[in-house]
């Protein structure tokens, strides 16, 4: 018996509320702001949805998805090259190449974060999460910890870079790196 | 990480997309030849993403807020249990505490800096807190910098760190004092260290003893009468104190696996078995051989019970809850089968289990529950997860009113199947427990080995609108002990599967001890 309509699409939510994340950590590798992956996702979305009766085995639901991703974000930057300074191609598809190789552990990274964002001290965590949350007016946080726009964003990138570190030496020591 | 540290900084310009075009094509130029800058840049904007997860509150969240009212005030009633907060819904009364704990800190530094002039050095930094309630010579304290004094913890967890990156978890309730960067008393409670080689020295002492450690991680437990110390890694010097009438007896050096017990009124330590499992030694959830095979099986939910401020913590966090929480003395957290915490439900605790508000769909009509349990008691009707409510939800997996650990589900026609072990769970060890239904039989297994099945039709529709961890859904039928790494399936798992998992899980055991 055919699968009805309802069942299908409970069944692709189900897959992609899954690998979501991982969908969106993707194409935020691809693009070059946060914004822009979020518009990205939009479309992903719905191609995937659209296209769901297209994948074989739902078992390799998120490589499938990671392709879908791949040719609309470049579809998107390809739009954008003329208004956006946007990465060559060739660059984006060997990042594309070594993300997807290297997904295991790049979801490990994302999950290693949440204890790494632990072990800062309680207000640089919440500022960063300020800054993250929808919505955010950079303005504001950065007035709120009391630098100036351009201070903030090169502190941002410190903390950026040490959450990273962080990340690095919990894979490390689960023989994750 | 690589050396190009200047080229790392065009990173922040193009994720904020401020990079000029003459940085933006050295950039491109530098990421074709260079692969581990390419490295950096990939992990740099997956950072960048996970953040912006973090920092996103789901849906799900929303509509569990809206919920929580309605439901807390039902379970209140029922149980007289609390909810602990989650961000969104603490960080008002967390700031106004803050406001409060900063204006009294900020009073009490200008009195102490007028009468001696001299400003107060912290000796310790909070890292982390889970649900603390802290207090220093009898004020709330909510710096992160713990200068010397006498601290209570009334509630919750501290990581703290000393001099030379000495890690120290405490939990409640427990009374200390930090003496210097390297040195804390223990009044009371437990504590745990974890002492690198530039930490040597680091000194717990306790009214019995002083602990010296060279370069170790070990715990140490102070009650009324006695203090303990158990050595996980490395060399401990335990040197007994003397007390009143009783002269101090030889020190005594302890190794990885031994512990000592130094009575108030004993002059000698005594040997005593290792508490591997008292103990919080971390906060962070072990991601290594058991959660790699579990997410290589692609369950719908895995809830590792990590210890964290915000709650239940799920992957994938759309489906994250709350933990609930009655009267007790300890934290609801317990050292996990890996390393990490676990959910401890009763056991002298605070916890009376966990609840999430939207639970993942379950739609095939097969499924699979697997977790480890430890009991403390030999507890009957004590529930380890389920969705049942009345006459909605699919299955429940809990200890029957003979002792035994009994699956249930409600099948397709509505009917519910129940199948049981024969044996009861050995108290104070942790056991792996699976049920699995796959349309034909439901199926109990016990570390890794088929313990009960008989016949079933396939799960029904799930309609069920929370799910229900150590407890059921009025608060009743509690755990008693602790419950960790529980993953739900949308499929069965083979017999081979859950042998794998068990094996997975036995061989991350051996590699810790």
């Amino acid at each position: 018996m055919e699968p009805d309509h309802n069942d299908i699409h409970e069944q692709f939510l189900t897959h992609f509320a899954a690998n979501e994340p991982a969908i969106r950590a993707y194409v935020r590798r691809l693009v070059p702001t946060r914004h822009d992956a979020a518009d990205v996702m939009q479309g992903v979305a719905l191609v995937l949805w659209r296209k769901f009766d297209e994948l074989d085995d739902t078992e390799h639901f998120r490589r499938w998805a990671f392709g879908v991703a791949r040719h609309e974000a470049l579809g998107w930057l390809r739009d954008k090259a003329r208004s956006r300074l946007t990465l060559a191609e060739d660059v984006l598809h060997v990042v594309a190449c070594e993300s997807t190789r290297d997904d295991d552990r790049l979801s490990a990274q994302r999950e290693a974060l949440e204890g790494c964002l632990e072990k800062l001290p309680t207000h640089h965590r919440k500022i960063i999460l300020a800054a993250y949350a929808p919505d955010a007016a950079i303005q504001e946080v950065a007035g709120q910890s009391g630098r100036t726009v351009a201070a903030f964003y090169q502190w941002l990138h410190r903390m950026r870079l040490r959450l990273l570190n962080c990340t690095r030496q919990v894979l490390q020591a689960e023989g994750l790196s | 990480m690589s050396e190009s540290t200047d080229l790392r900084s065009l990173f922040a310009d193009y994720a904020s997309g401020e990079i000029t075009a003459e940085q933006l094509q050295v950039l491109e130029a530098a990421l074709r030849q260079d692969a581990l800058l390419r490295r950096d840049f990939i992990e740099y904007l997956n950072v960048d993403s996970a953040l912006g997860e973090l920092a996103a509150l789901p849906e799900s969240e929303v509509v569990r807020i809206e919920c929580e009212a309605a439901v807390a005030a039902a379970a209140e009633s029922n149980s007289g249990e609390k909810t602990l907060d989650r961000p969104s819904r603490r960080v008002s009364a967390r700031l106004a505490f803050m406001a409060a704990a900063a204006a009294l800190l900020l009073a009490a530094t200008l009195w102490i800096g007028n009468l001696t002039n001299r400003p107060i050095e912290p000796v310790a930094t909070l890292v982390a807190d889970v649900d603390a309630l802290l207090l220093r010579e009898g004020n709330a304290w909510n710096d992160h910098q713990l200068p010397v004094g006498k601290y209570e913890l009334n509630q919750g967890l501290l990581h703290l760190r000393f001099a030379g990156g000495v890690t120290v978890y405490l939990e409640a309730p427990a009374q200390f004092e930090p003496l210097s960067g390297q040195r804390l008393l223990l009044r009371s409670g437990r504590l745990s260290a974890n002492v690198p080689p530039e930490g040597v020295g680091f000194t717990v002492e306790t009214p019995e003893a002083e602990v010296i450690d060279f370069g170790t991680e070990f715990s140490v437990d102070v009650s009324a009468s006695a203090s303990e110390v158990h050595v996980f890694e490395g060399l401990v010097r335990v040197q007994p104190r003397s007390r009143g009438d009783i002269a101090a007896a030889n020190a005594v050096d302890l190794r990885a696996s031994q512990a000592v017990k130094i009575e108030e009124r004993a002059a000698t330590p005594v040997e005593i078995e290792l508490a591997a499992d008292r103990f919080i030694r971390t906060f962070d959830e072990s991601r290594r051989r058991y959660a790699r095979t579990i997410k290589r099986l692609a369950p719908v939910a895995f809830y590792q019970m990590a210890i964290r401020d915000q709650g239940l913590t799920c992957i994938p966090p759309e489906y994250s809850g709350v933990v609930l929480t009655g009267d007790g003395n300890r934290p609801p957290h317990a050292r996990g089968v890996f390393s990490g915490g676990s959910l401890r439900v009763l056991a002298d605790s605070t916890g009376r289990g966990g609840r999430a508000e939207s639970p993942p769909p379950l739609r095939t009509g097969a499924f699979t529950l697997v977790a480890f349990v430890y009991l403390e008691s030999r507890a009957k009707n004590a529930t380890v997860a389920t969705d049942i409510r009345r006459d909605q939800g699919s299955f429940t997996l809990a200890l029957n009113q003979s002792g035994f650990v009994q699956a249930t589900v409600r099948d397709a026609e509505g009917d519910l199947r129940s199948v049981a072990s024969e044996s009861l769970l050995p108290l104070r060890t942790w056991c792996h427990i699976s049920m699995t239904v796959d349309g034909d039989q439901l199926r109990l297994y016990n570390d890794g080995r088929l313990v009960a099945a008989s016949s079933s039709a396939p799960l029904a529709g799930h309609d069920a609108k929370s799910l229900w961890f150590g407890t059921d859904p009025d608060g009743l039928h509690l755990w008693d002990g602790r419950i960790d790494e529980v993953a739900l399936f949308d499929k069965a798992l083979s017999d081979v599967q859950i042998t794998d998992l068990y094996q997975a899980a036995l061989e991350e055991i051996g590699e810790s001890e």
